[in-house]
């Protein structure tokens, strides 16, 4: 057997679903112990190309597959055992929670490579306390805040000792204390000899880390070097446009005063209280789970049985139907596929108008069309769109009734920055805008910016301390 | 581990007596007994009843109707009734075994993977049913009203299983990834822990 030099080795590696392509001729090789990272705005195929490299694809996820993946000196294509030395941790934790309980979490890996029950309660104690869970061992994973179930996934994949780590957007949709944690977790394992690939959109943080950088454009590997150069190559794909603030006008639009809700006999929001003016643009930030989109839903009056009183132009909230509330709130939510109900591009963005009613004319399709940058996919299905594009569709089917007031539910998860200050700039001055993030550099263009702790509303200073 | 043996013999037993018995107080009797088995061995007892109860409205009306018209009411109203009171045994089991307990229980019976595959369905059944839900409050927010007759409102339902339907797909992906990077699968033997 010839000796093996170099951990990863791609050959003209292609991948596509039916006709679109993902992936397009990619060549590159990755030495053991190695860390690199892997930048690309979103669609540009990363998270195809970590599933390339753990042998789900071409093995479980059928499409067009070429050339070769040669992984510890294995060919992927047509492996018929599982490789126990890769571990992969997408970007949902949610889909890759496979128990209920935290232990059992931990064990589960450890269960189907049949060690014995004392070896596995030995490691489940080791790494428990290693990554800081001993105290939560028995708690359901329900229960878990969204970054710890991220930690929780990373403690399984390092209690079954691999070699290889791979992480999708590890920092995505997390705040700063988490995303410290990670960086912290992520720098250990390379301290132990493991060999680390990370895909990231914006690595600001973790920068230091990496020995080895590749950008990913449409599909194709645009650059190989080092970190320095690929940030800059990656800067260049995703020019910033400028965005320009704009003052607030007097005339307060939402008030809310005293405003609690809770889920059964947990308290989520207390006495909540909030002005907000027109054509302001408010940030509102706190933890993954604090109650951001809760308050979001309270203020649309989706929520019934909450304590408080919430303005909408000088009028009660509960005095509103439904429909002129949806006049009024244009709302879009976190996950891009739970908003999309009709068959073509044309007809999801006259879906709003329809409902209240209201008809487009072919001139203001065509200009949301052309802002949104959708206008070559008019007529194709939206399930078929990237992660970017549907969540581009989701914003404009929300602006094309023409709403005084938009929410935006975390709007950069799977939006390159180019695109997202193009759309900002198209509707900011003209309506009010409420962002519930984490994104620091989305809270630098906010007028204001809030944060939930403990359920109570806290003004905060904008957010140049980063 | 016998506490969960001694369950799922409890309740297979008050599955059978449901298919014998054909006094219609012997079977409402045992549907009680059920729901109290269930309030002793689980806590979340009142989502089960609120689940039950709309499965039951849809189902009783149904089943009276279809079996009056092959047969006659006596027999329809006694058929109903045995109907409902299994569908209550059933649900009451289904409730009261954690998913790792009912793992390891059907793991015993059958092979690992199979048996994964059917806790894997239950707990997804719910995570489906949570999506759902903030699915019809998002087309609330973008001016959806549900109003109008009966089959209108049944249509309207019928537009939301595509999101929900094409997201649980792409979810499948991730689970089936998620699944093998822990190494499931790779023997035919697996050992469990506790």
């Amino acid at each position: 057997m010839q000796r093996v030099n170099s951990l990863i080795e791609v050959k003209n590696l292609g991948f596509g679903y039916s006709r679109k392509a993902v992936l397009k001729d990619i060549n590159f090789s990755i030495k053991e112990k190695e860390a690199t990272l892997i930048l690309g705005i979103s669609g540009c195929g990363k998270t195809t190309l970590l599933k390339c490299l753990t042998g789900v694809i071409p093995n479980i996820i059928e499409g067009s597959f070429k050339g070769n993946v040669i992984v510890n000196g294995k060919n992927t294509k047509g492996l018929t055992k599982i490789q126990n030395d890769i571990g992969i941790v997408l970007q949902d934790p949610e889909t890759q929670i496979l128990t209920t309980k935290v232990s059992d979490e931990l064990a589960f890996g450890l269960e189907n490579l049949c060690y014995n029950k004392k070896e596995i309660s030995k490691l489940v104690k080791k790494f428990a306390k290693k990554f800081k869970l001993s105290k939560k061992l028995n708690y359901d994973i329900k229960n878990l805040s969204y970054g710890e179930k991220k930690k929780v996934i990373i403690a399984a994949m390092c209690a079954m000792n691999k070699k290889l780590f791979l992480f999708d957007e590890p920092l995505a949709n997390l705040d700063i204390e988490m995303k410290k944690e990670i960086f912290r977790l992520l720098k250990h394992l390379k301290k132990e000899g493991k060999t680390i690939i990370v895909a990231e959109q914006n690595p600001c943080v973790l920068q230091s880390l990496f020995d080895k950088c590749l950008v990913l454009d449409k599909g194709r590997l645009v650059y190989d070097g080092t970190v320095k150069e690929g940030m800059e190559v990656l800067k260049e794909l995703t020019r910033h446009e400028r965005v320009h603030k704009t003052l607030p006008e007097n005339d307060y639009v939402l008030e809310v005063q005293n405003l609690s809700f809770g889920y059964g006999r947990k308290n989520i929001l207390k006495n909540i209280n909030l002005k907000i003016k027109k054509n302001e643009i408010i940030g509102i930030t706190g933890e993954n789970g604090s109650g951001k989109t809760t308050l979001a839903l309270c203020l649309c009056n989706l929520l019934k049985k909450k304590n408080g009183r919430i303005e909408l132009f000088e009028k009660r909230i509960e005095e509103y139907s439904a429909k002129e509330i949806a006049e009024k709130i244009g709302f879009v939510f976190q996950n891009p596929n739970f908003q999309i109900f009709k068959n073509s591009v044309i007809n999801e963005i006259n879906y709003t108008p329809e409902n209240l009613g209201k008809s487009l004319s072919n001139n203001e399709v065509n200009y949301l069309l052309q802002t949104y940058n959708l206008s070559h996919k008019k007529n194709s299905h939206p399930f078929s769109l990237s992660l970017g594009e549907k969540r581009r569709l989701t914003i404009a089917s929300a602006v094309s009734s023409d709403p005084d007031i938009l929410i935006l539910d975390e709007p950069v998860f799977g939006q390159d920055p180019y695109h997202f200050s193009r759309i900002l700039n198209s509707i900011m001055g003209k309506k009010t805008i409420l962002i519930m993030t984490h994104e620091e550099s989305l809270l630098r263009l906010t007028n204001k910016v809030y944060q939930i702790k403990n359920g109570k509303l806290v003004e905060k200073k904008c957010g140049r301390a980063m | 581990m016998w506490k969960s043996y001694v369950k799922l013999i409890l309740f297979l037993s008050l599955i059978i007596l449901t298919l014998i018995i054909h006094n219609i107080s012997l079977l409402i009797f045992i549907s009680i007994i059920s729901l109290i088995f269930a309030r002793i061995f689980s806590k979340n007892l009142k989502i089960m009843i609120i689940f039950l109860g709309k499965y039951l409205i849809f189902t009783i009306p149904m089943l009276l109707i279809l079996w009056t018209l092959f047969t006659n009411l006596d027999n329809a109203i006694i058929a109903t009734i045995k109907f409902s009171s299994l569908s209550v045994v059933s649900f009451a089991m289904i409730y009261c075994f954690k998913v790792d307990e009912a793992f390891k229980l059907l793991s015993d019976i059958f092979p690992y993977k199979f048996a994964y595959v059917i806790v894997l369905c239950v707990r997804y059944l719910d995570l489906i049913r949570e999506d759902m839900g903030r699915i019809s409050l998002i087309r609330k927010a973008r001016g959806f009203e549900d109003k109008g007759s009966f089959i209108k409102k049944i249509k309207s339902k019928m537009e939301l299983i595509v999101p929900v339907f094409v997201d649980s797909l792409l979810k499948a992906e991730d689970i089936a990834c998620a699944l093998d990077a822990r190494c499931f699968g790779m023997y035919n033997k697996r050992t469990f822990w506790k």
